[in-house]
């Protein structure tokens, strides 16, 4: 049976077994998606490179601890934000703002958002806050799942989020 | 009444009298514009530009680096293994080895009798063996000094050089045993002193 036509269970048990050409498989299978997740959170290919990198090391060396419970890309993913995270971890700080009063305001996005401009526009935010838009906004973790992996409180993480959307409507004033 | 707030009658009613404004006249036409667009909630346009959001794929040299350091990997992983088999082919030969001998010391063995005899040691008898033509000789010498003949005078000078050494042998048999070596020298003093004692009996 050729890799390609495996599926996601059969991969991991060619993994384990260091079958090379099933591993290059998973890796393309996920690259893309990692890698770009690497890049939005690092804003830097050279960083994102190096993320995924160390990261797909990780997984390799680690998946037998994978537990299949969940889907085998959301523990990639994981892995891949983790690392990147603590790539950033330097850059990344969380600046304290007040927790309350945002919940009431809103943000208008208007009725249509370029991607291309929203991309810039993300790659031009802090890396605090750009770390938690995209953690939750596009790659779909909770404030929870955020907040544990930054280490900082759900608060934290809601009000990250508010001030970097505010800064992100700000920004794509200039592209409207 | 809060504890709070003191005369909050004085604010009611001056809260009652405040005053009414009239929103401004181009309001409506505002609000009106705004329902002829779309109802599209604000959350979903970003998401739906976030679905939009470009992909990026790896440049090839991050597998190649990748693929050199699982090569490695398992490079070390198979030393490891072989190492760890070492190691146990060592512990099993040192415990084999601990079992077996532990076994053979407390195996009785085959039950073995031992018999001994007691044997009588035979004195080394030297002068026996050796002296008992020393007597005849005796005799013989008071013969050869009446005989005074040079030539059988050097053949009882020799006897009796052979005679003095075969006393020293002798006594250091005595002393050290039956020795080899002493035994092969005293055989051939005895050789000498039987031919020097047939010499002077033909000489006679």
């Amino acid at each position: 049976m050729t890799t390609a036509a495996m599926t996601e269970s059969e991969l991991i048990d060619a993994c384990l077994a260091s079958d090379r050409l099933a591993q290059k498989e998973l890796y393309d299978r996920y690259s893309r998606a990692m890698y770009t997740a690497a890049y939005r959170i690092t804003s830097d290919f050279d960083l994102a490179n190096d993320v995924l990198q160390e990261a797909f090391v990780k997984i390799f060396r680690h998946l037998a601890g994978f537990r299949r419970e969940s889907t085998l890309g959301a523990w990639i993913k994981t892995i891949v934000v983790r690392t990147a995270l603590s790539r950033m971890r330097r850059e990344i700080r969380m600046e304290s703002l007040e927790d309350h009063h945002h919940q009431d305001q809103i943000v208008d996005w208007g009725h249509h958002l370029d991607a291309d401009y929203l991309e810039k526009a993300i790659q031009a935010l802090p890396a605090g806050y750009r770390s938690v838009f995209v953690m939750i906004e596009v790659e779909g973790y909770s404030h929870k799942e955020v907040a544990d992996m930054l280490d900082i409180s759900v608060g934290t993480s809601k009000s990250q989020l508010f001030y970097a959307k505010k800064k992100l409507r700000k920004s794509l004033e200039k592209y409207r | 009444m809060s504890a709070f707030e003191k005369n909050r009658d004085k604010l009611k009613k001056a809260l009652d009298q405040l005053p009414a404004y009239d929103p401004p006249a181009g309001l409506w036409d505002q609000i009106q514009s705004d329902l002829t667009k779309p109802n599209v909630p604000n959350e979903e346009v970003l998401h739906e530009a976030v679905e939009h959001l470009p992909a990026y794929a790896p440049p090839v040299s991050v597998w190649n680096t990748l693929a050199r350091q699982l090569d490695t990997d398992q490079q070390v992983r198979q030393l490891r293994v072989v190492r760890q088999r070492q190691v146990l082919q060592w512990a099993a030969a040192v415990a084999f080895l601990l079992v077996a001998g532990y076994a053979i010391l407390r195996e009785p063995g085959p039950k073995v009798k031992l018999q001994y005899a007691q044997e009588t040691v035979q004195q080394f008898q030297v002068d026996i063996d050796w002296n008992s033509d020393e007597s005849i000789f005796a005799q013989l010498e008071d013969q050869l000094v009446q005989v005074n003949d040079p030539a059988i005078n050097k053949l009882r000078f020799e006897y009796e050089e052979l005679s003095s050494a075969h006393e020293d042998v002798s006594a250091m048999l005595k002393s050290y045993g039956r020795d080899p070596q002493l035994i092969r020298q005293m055989a051939d003093i005895e050789r000498e002193r039987s031919d020097i004692y047939r010499q002077i009996i033909e000489a006679i």
